[in-house]
């Protein structure tokens, strides 16, 4: 069974594939968002439904899906050309009582952002009608103030690696899985009183720092290589990891959102759409600078890219973000994955050459 | 290697970003498009070749602004606003239609675009890292059909330090809303068009004016493609999809100038004219032909031919769009760019194949699985499934549209003939080899 999604509860679960689902409304319509990380191994039926040719983590999900294992409800954020194929061949092909394709917008600012809100609302909306349940002012709030909560803690996280708390491969990925297929009080209540050290930048002392940008990985294995070859993770830079955030952590201060439920939906998309960019966005300066700024504040020696294979959004991208790393005297290895880790072998010996490089 | 091969080789080999941007090339091309040795299967193909050959050297050249566009961003846009539209991935198609697209895939490559990326974009970033293209003073994408467009725009807008507008296209399920906030983005793109250098053409009037010229010209092309569609409806057809492919040039270039309304009214007469002989052989197998088809020179055509198959409607290249209201120029090209079965889901697709697989009533469809498709590939069997609940058998032929490294002319021929065959053979409906 596919970790965080069981049949007791698979009707009251919501699945999600992508960063931009503002899973604050499936909360607040009763639901337990659960990201969809799909079958690991083999996806022959889900190649012979979509094609091979379309990102592998998409098909993975689209397996999952034809193998009974995921929620009743799923909700698709159609940012990439995948993920629309992916909700086309799930409606068609697998049974759910619920599916909803969003419309996602390339750009943050006018009319872009506008079209979002607008997807925003009828979401909800479609939420209602499904569940019966109306989604109040006051769903939202507690909605919002749970996930700003596990947003915090993430933050919080991910600010200690970059400061040098140096966790195991494995364990560095696991919280941020947790924080994607748990209900909000069980993460709160697994990780809130657990401490990140006090590293500082550059002072790590047990292996080489580099930053990891991409998509998604399948599992810690590449991790764990990176700390087997003397390196250390100073900052997971994926969709599924460090730029999974999305809300500004509770600082104490003020509620930064409005009181009635819709200015809750437009802040909720307002927020969804300034997070950390996603190389979908049409925002590369803004995300080639966090790239650059991961690998300053941690101290970086080099950078792995691992996008997707056929990941139209990251490999467009890849060419001008490895430029301006290079420019910046930052060596970098680009491997592309498969999202089954099954050249173990091969790629073992690049991350060791890389290494050995730095 | 025949003298002309060799002397088309050197040719090739010697284009270089000075030569397309001198005078005489195109004072050649433009002479020998008008000459007699000129002799396209068309009359109304001299129309588009001439408009394009104009449009293209004066985008070299730089006599107005340049305006790159993606497929489906409205023309009437950059017509409308007096600039020069150049659409680069009709011109990675012509690239490889000459030969040129393994030079410029081969120079992607080395700048680290990946080989699973699309060709046609592979191919057109190949020729911009060659200086090779018409120098942009703006580039206007949609998200429609696919994510390429806007993604590799953004690479080239900030490779030639010129600004990137892209308009994001709702699916058909979302609300007028969402319709309304396209046409804002639509005429946001439109008064930054309009802010180019020498963007007025000549045409002193206000934007909404000249945006109203744009959308009725536009309209009358609009009315004349739809005489040709329904001549193409005849039994046996009078064109052949396989060259008609090639007119997706002007369904996505042309709207919105005259030339556009003057190509389709040649081509409507032309079809209805008792002189036109139509295609020459026989008629035995009716196809939908899906997606698009290799440019770079194959036999396939030949090979069609000979089977008796004839392309008689194409998915791509048809008026996807309704009358346009003139006195509402951005509402109606938002509803335009809308209307494309691309923005959407893989049931609106397939339910538009069904369609045209009755109207034209064709016995078999195939679908041509360009590799780096992702938006068209991953909703090929859906498509085929629904074409199989009406009848229609659909072969999916995985293929390459621009990469001829990635060609196997032997393979798709084997394939096709066997599924020419099965249409031959009423009690295998549904399946295909």
């Amino acid at each position: 069974m596919v970790a965080g999604i069981g049949t007791d509860n698979r009707d009251r679960q919501a699945g999600w594939v992508c960063a931009y689902t503002p899973l604050e409304i499936l909360l607040a319509a009763g639901l337990e968002p659960v990201r969809l990380f799909g079958s690991p191994g083999e996806t022959e039926d889900a190649d012979a439904a979509l094609n091979p040719n379309i990102c592998p983590y998409v098909r993975a999900c689209l397996q999952q899906g034809l193998d009974g294992r995921a929620p009743a409800a799923m909700v698709f954020a159609g940012c990439c050309d995948g993920i629309r194929r992916l909700y086309d061949a799930w409606s068609y092909c697998c049974q759910a009582d619920f599916t909803f394709l969003m419309d996602v917008p390339r750009a943050s600012l006018g009319g872009s952002a506008a079209m979002y809100n607008n997807s925003v609302g009828r979401l909800a909306s479609a939420l209602e009608g499904y569940t019966g349940r109306e989604i109040t002012a006051r769903g939202l709030r507690k909605a919002i103030g749970a996930r700003r909560e596990v947003d915090g803690i993430l933050t919080g996280f991910s600010e200690a690696m970059v400061r040098g708390y140096d966790p195991p491969g494995e364990e560095s990925l696991r919280i941020y899985t947790d924080a994607q297929e748990l209900p909000p009080a069980d993460f709160i209540s697994r990780y809130s009183s657990r401490g990140w050290g006090d590293g500082v930048a550059g002072g790590r002392s047990n292996g080489k720092p580099v930053v990891i940008t991409g998509n998604l990985l399948a599992s810690g294995a590449l991790l764990e290589m990176i700390g087997d070859c003397g390196g250390s993770v100073a900052a997971l830079d994926l969709c599924s990891a460090g730029r999974f955030p999305a809300l500004t952590p509770d600082t104490g201060e003020a509620e930064p959102y409005p009181a009635d439920r819709n200015g809750l939906l437009s802040y909720l998309a307002r927020a969804y759409m300034s997070r950390t960019p996603c190389p979908r966005m049409l925002e590369s300066t803004e995300r080639h600078a966090h790239v650059l700024k991961l690998v300053i504040d941690s101290g970086a020696r080099g950078v792995i890219y691992v996008p997707l294979m056929f990941c139209d959004s990251f490999l467009y991208d890849l060419p001008r973000l490895k430029d301006k790393v290079d420019a910046a005297g930052i060596p970098g290895l680009v491997l592309v994955s498969d999202y089954r880790d099954d050249n173990e072998g091969q790629m073992r010996t690049r991350v060791e050459a890389f290494m050995e490089m730095l | 290697m025949a003298l002309t091969d060799e002397l088309v080789e050197r040719f090739k080999a010697s284009i270089s970003p000075e030569l397309m941007r001198s005078r005489w090339p195109w004072l050649v091309a433009l002479a020998l498009s008008r000459s007699p040795m000129d002799r396209p299967s068309l009359r109304a193909d001299r129309v588009s070749s001439r408009f394009m050959l104009e449009s293209t050297r004066d985008a070299y050249l730089g006599r107005r602004p340049v305006v790159w566009s993606s497929l489906l961003f409205p023309s009437e846009l950059i017509h409308g606003t007096g600039n020069i539209a150049f659409f680069p991935e009709i011109a990675a198609a012509k690239a490889a239609s000459v030969g040129l697209s393994r030079r410029f895939l081969d120079a992607a490559e080395a700048a680290g675009f990946s080989q699973d990326l699309c060709s046609f974009h592979r191919v057109l970033i190949g020729a911009a890292t060659e200086d090779l293209l018409p120098h942009p003073d703006l580039l206007v994408s949609s998200s429609q059909p696919c994510d390429s467009s806007p993604l590799s725009f953004e690479f080239l807008a900030d490779y030639y330090g010129v600004e990137h507008l892209t308009a994001d296209v709702p699916n058909e399920n979302s609300s007028v809303g969402e319709l309304e906030i396209l046409a804002g983005e639509l005429r946001r793109v439109a008064l930054a068009l309009d802010s180019l250098d020498g963007a007025t053409g000549g045409n002193t009037g206000g934007l909404e004016e000249r945006m109203r010229d744009a959308v009725e010209l536009s309209n009358r092309a609009r009315r004349f493609a739809l005489e040709v569609e329904r001549e193409r409806k005849r039994v046996p057809s009078p064109l052949d999809g396989w060259n008609a492919m090639g007119h997706l040039a002007v369904l996505a270039m042309m709207p919105g100038t005259l030339a556009g309304a003057s190509f389709y009214a040649a081509l409507a007469g032309e079809l209805k004219d008792d002189a036109y002989a139509g295609l020459p052989g026989k008629e035995k197998h009716r196809l939908l032909w899906m997606h698009l088809k290799p440019y770079f020179p194959s036999e396939l055509e030949t090979f069609l031919h000979e089977k008796g198959a004839v392309i008689v409607c194409e998915e791509y290249n048809r008026c996807f769009w309704g009358e346009m209201d003139p006195d509402r120029p951005f509402d109606s090209l938002a509803a335009k760019a809308a209307g494309h079965f691309s923005a959407g889901t893989a049931e609106r697709r397939a339910a538009e194949m069904v369609r045209l697989a009755e109207e034209y009533e064709v016995d078999g469809a195939v679908h041509f699985s360009h590799r780096g498709c992702r938006q068209s590939c991953g909703s090929a069997q859906q498509v085929r499934e629904e074409l199989a609940r009406v009848g229609v058998r659909t072969l999916i032929l995985d293929g390459e549209c621009l990469d001829p490294r990635e060609h196997r002319d032997g393979q798709i021929r084997t394939r096709l003939e066997a599924f020419l065959e099965t249409l031959d053979n009423p009690q295998t409906v549904g399946s295909a080899p």
